[in-house]
């Protein structure tokens, strides 16, 4: 096969020298993306075909250089590691032109790993427009490495296809690298002729002076001195200097260009977004947009990929089964559980495309640079993680593409801060509850006793990360390099390709840890402890589990004959929203029983792009109120009742069961703080995994019940 | 010869000198950021400086931009 034949192919650069538009040309939609092994940092990897052989294509993270004391991040030092341990590879070494003489320090080192490469110097058109002029055929002679020129406009792609295709073949090596002092080059010599080390590998032998048993080998008195001599930390920066010394004679006789300093157009737009006032104007304008374009958009979706997938997954899967006879059981195993599992998962698929669609714009147009710089300011200010103000205010929407946005972060702990925190910001889906309590306990101010729960989420989240950004989880000191990208208008091409991959990570990702999970529920809430079918819930598994767990939430005033609220609390697990539903069907006089409708196709489509239809009419009045926590004063209960369509008796039941609103509000405390739901939970495995997840569940879960007790004792003692 | 946090905006100076003590120093030289840079202040904030340098424009935050020295 070709994949045995031919070595991989790797995309090395620093950030932001255009390496992904690259993979992108090369690869086209032979493209996936997925986990480096055990850490959650995007890998890429894709192929191009030519005369029915595959060259496999590995997008790497941008690097600065393959020293390990400079990388900071995780990402860089996968970057590190995979360049210098994988053998079989070829270097496609990714040069951002306008910046040469920086760019060429990663260059050195790779050439001094000996092993075939090719010089892709890449933004030639951001080189021309500072009236750069590179002598490439010089530069490609004195290496003995091959060059392609590239730019936005012109690809040359088929030359560099060619390239690698005759690279593949002949293995070519480069032939010149960096010539070190005399005494560094005198102490390589010695120890080249005795081992089978790499330049790159002798040098860093030098510095740690540390060898592996195996490579063990006599030198003589004397040359063990010479060794001894130019070895240790000391050399560090020698070897830095060499480089860049022999840099700047190559750059000398290669480049030209206008030694005086002009603000491009960078620059200009810098000095109003990374202005310190005006820039933080853009920064919320951008974030505001960020949430409005992902959940209000994006959200405008969701009811049509819900009845869809809900027609096809569910419905259609149910009547299928029924009408092939299958045990009642299984019929609801396959289309409520794993059917009702992947619907659940699609209705996430637009916010999430949404996010991300947002996400890239921003990093291709390089402001996500500039933006982290920023938010980095206001999140100094309360003592958190740089980026956790942009996941925070995503989880306003939605928890699960706030759990996403973490992504964004190169520090691994800033991400699992930021997820510990995030349960606490009231997510869409929990509004539906709090409009339920508002008309029923508090029809006169409900909008501010909504506004007080978003500020008690708020201030737990903060407070939350605080305390794991000091002392729990060990994030940096806060001192900072940020190299900042120019400007540039994005591929929208390329933007829809990378989102479309996002969510396809999302659902394969995501949906491996979450159809297991709603398939469980979905059988605790379907079947009797007899495992026999159940019409209603209140007869469920899961039933009898809030039942008997009632009492534990009798010291936050849920009182045992109200074991509807605990059970709410169990299905609220599977979408906050689901618990409204839960407290209707459990607290409403009669439980009319679930007829299914005649499944019809045509009628869920008609259906599906008729909401899709309103919805988008209605963003319009969406636009000051992105979160919607105005709500107006209730009045008529029977009207609220047949606008949220809830059964009015589910009202009356409701205020008979609960310790008035003392008691609802505690209820509602736990509601807002505590775990959230299973998707949420799935995407938080994916990317910090089992052990921090659950820690973050136990957390929320843990604060929510002290909260929520703490203040029905207390209001119970002052009232 | 102060530190670069000291300079005015779109004062042009050369680097002269790093802070031994500091860990950054090898990263910056890597992004060629080294002793005889000419460099330029874009923009200061109270915790931070945009510098360019050629085509790069780096942010240092102000604990790094304090161990850099340079002289006009």
């Amino acid at each position: 096969m070709a994949d045995q034949k031919f070595p991989e192919i790797s995309l090395i650069g620093n950030p932001n020298s255009g390496k992904s538009t690259i993979f992108n040309l090369l690869t086209g939609k032979n493209q996936k993306t997925g986990n480096w092994s055990g850490v959650t940092i995007d890998k890429k990897s894709g192929f191009f075909e030519s005369k029915k052989e595959k060259y496999q294509i590995l997008d790497l993270p941008g690097i600065y250089s393959l020293d390990p004391s400079i990388s900071k991040s995780e990402d860089e030092k996968i970057s590190q590691k995979n360049i210098i341990e994988n053998k079989d590879q070829i270097f496609l070494n990714v040069i951002d032109s306008s910046n040469l003489e920086k760019s060429l320090f990663l260059t050195t080192e790779l050439i001094d790993l000996n092993k075939p490469m090719i010089l892709v110097l890449n933004m030639m058109d951001l080189a021309d427009e500072n009236k750069i002029i590179i002598d490439i055929e010089r530069l490609s002679a004195i290496f003995g490495i091959k060059i392609i020129k590239m730019n936005a406009k012109n690809a040359h792609i088929d030359e560099l296809k060619n390239a690698i295709i005759d690279i593949c073949q002949n293995q070519t090596l480069p032939k010149r690298g960096v010539e070190f002092n005399q005494k560094i080059t005198e102490a390589i010599n010695i120890i080249s002729k005795k081992t089978d080390l790499n330049k790159w590998q002798i040098l860093e032998y030098l510095k740690k002076l540390q060898i592996k048993s195996e490579e063990i080998i006599d030198f003589s008195t004397e040359e063990k001195e010479i060794i001894s001599q130019n070895s240790g930390q000391k050399i560090d920066f020698n070897i830095i200097n060499d480089r860049y010394k022999f840099i700047n004679i190559i750059i000398s006789s290669i480049l030209r260009k206008n030694s005086n300093f002009t603000r491009n157009i960078s620059d200009k737009i810098d000095q109003i977004i990374m202005n310190p006032i005006a820039g933080i104007i853009v920064f919320l304008a951008t974030l505001y947009l960020m949430f409005f374009f992902a959940i209000n958009i994006g959200g405008a979706f969701i009811d049509f990929f819900d009845i869809i997938a809900g027609s096809i997954f569910v419905d259609l899967t149910e009547n299928i089964f029924t009408f092939l006879n299958f045990p009642k059981s299984l019929i609801i195993i396959l289309s409520h559980g794993i059917g009702g599992a992947i619907q659940t998962l699609c209705n996430f698929i637009p916010i999430i495309f949404f996010l991300y669609l947002f996400l890239n714009l921003l990093e291709n147009t390089g402001y996500m640079t500039r933006l982290a710089f920023i938010s980095r300011r206001f999140t100094k200010l309360a003592g958190l993680p740089d980026k956790s103000f942009i996941s925070l205010v995503m989880g306003f929407g939605c928890t699960v593409p706030a759990i996403m946005s973490t992504r964004t972060m190169k520090n691994f702990n800033h991400r699992i801060i930021t997820i510990f925190m995030l349960p606490f910001v009231s997510c869409g889906a929990k509004m539906p509850i709090y409009i339920l309590f508002a008309a029923a306990f508090f029809p006169e101010n409900g909008q501010n006793i909504i506004f007080l729960l978003y500020l008690t989420g708020l201030i737990l989240a903060i407070i939350t990360g605080i305390i794991l950004n000091k002392g729990f989880v060990k994030s940096d000191s806060g001192s900072m390099i940020l190299d900042l990208p120019a400007f540039s208008i994005p591929k929208f091409g390329i933007i829809i390709k990378e989102s479309y991959l996002k969510v396809r990570n999302f659902i394969f990702g995501t949906g491996k840890n979450l159809i297991p999970i709603i398939m469980v529920l979905t059988m605790l809430n379907s079947f009797g402890t007899d495992f026999s079918f159940q019409k209603n819930n209140e007869n469920s598994i899961l039933s009898k589990i809030g039942k008997a767990t009632t009492p534990i939430f009798y010291p936050m005033g849920i009182k045992n004959d109200n074991w509807q609220a605990a059970v709410g609390i169990f299905t609220g697990m599977f979408a906050k929203e689901v618990l409204v539903g839960t407290l209707d069907n459990l607290y409403r006089d009669q439980i009319s029983e679930d007829q299914i409708d005649d499944y019809n196709f045509s009628s869920d489509i008609k259906n599906a792009f008729f909401t899709l239809g309103n919805n988008l009419i209605d963003l319009s009045n969406q636009i000051i109120d992105p979160i919607g926590m105005k709500i107006d004063k209730i009045e008529d209960l029977k009207m609220e009742s047949e606008k949220q369509e809830i059964e009015l008796s589910t009202f009356k039941t409701m205020r008979e069961k609960f310790d008035g609103k003392i008691g609802a509000f505690a209820f509602l405390l736990f509601i807002l703080l505590y775990s959230p739901c299973m998707t949420a939970l799935a995407t938080s495995k994916k990317e910090v995994g089992k052990k921090w997840t659950i820690l973050s569940a136990v957390w929320a879960t843990i604060l929510a019940y002290i909260i929520a007790v703490g203040f029905y004792q207390l209001g119970v003692i002052i009232s | 010869m102060n530190n670069l946090l000291l300079a005015n905006t779109n004062q042009d100076l050369t680097i002269s000198q790093f802070d031994e003590n500091s860990n950054d120093n090898h990263q910056l030289l890597a992004m060629n950021f080294g002793v005889g840079s000419k460099v330029r202040i874009l923009q200061k904030y109270s915790d931070a400086v945009i510098v360019a340098k050629d085509n790069m424009r780096l942010v240092l935050s102000s604990d790094i931009a304090s161990k850099i020295f340079c002289h006009y």
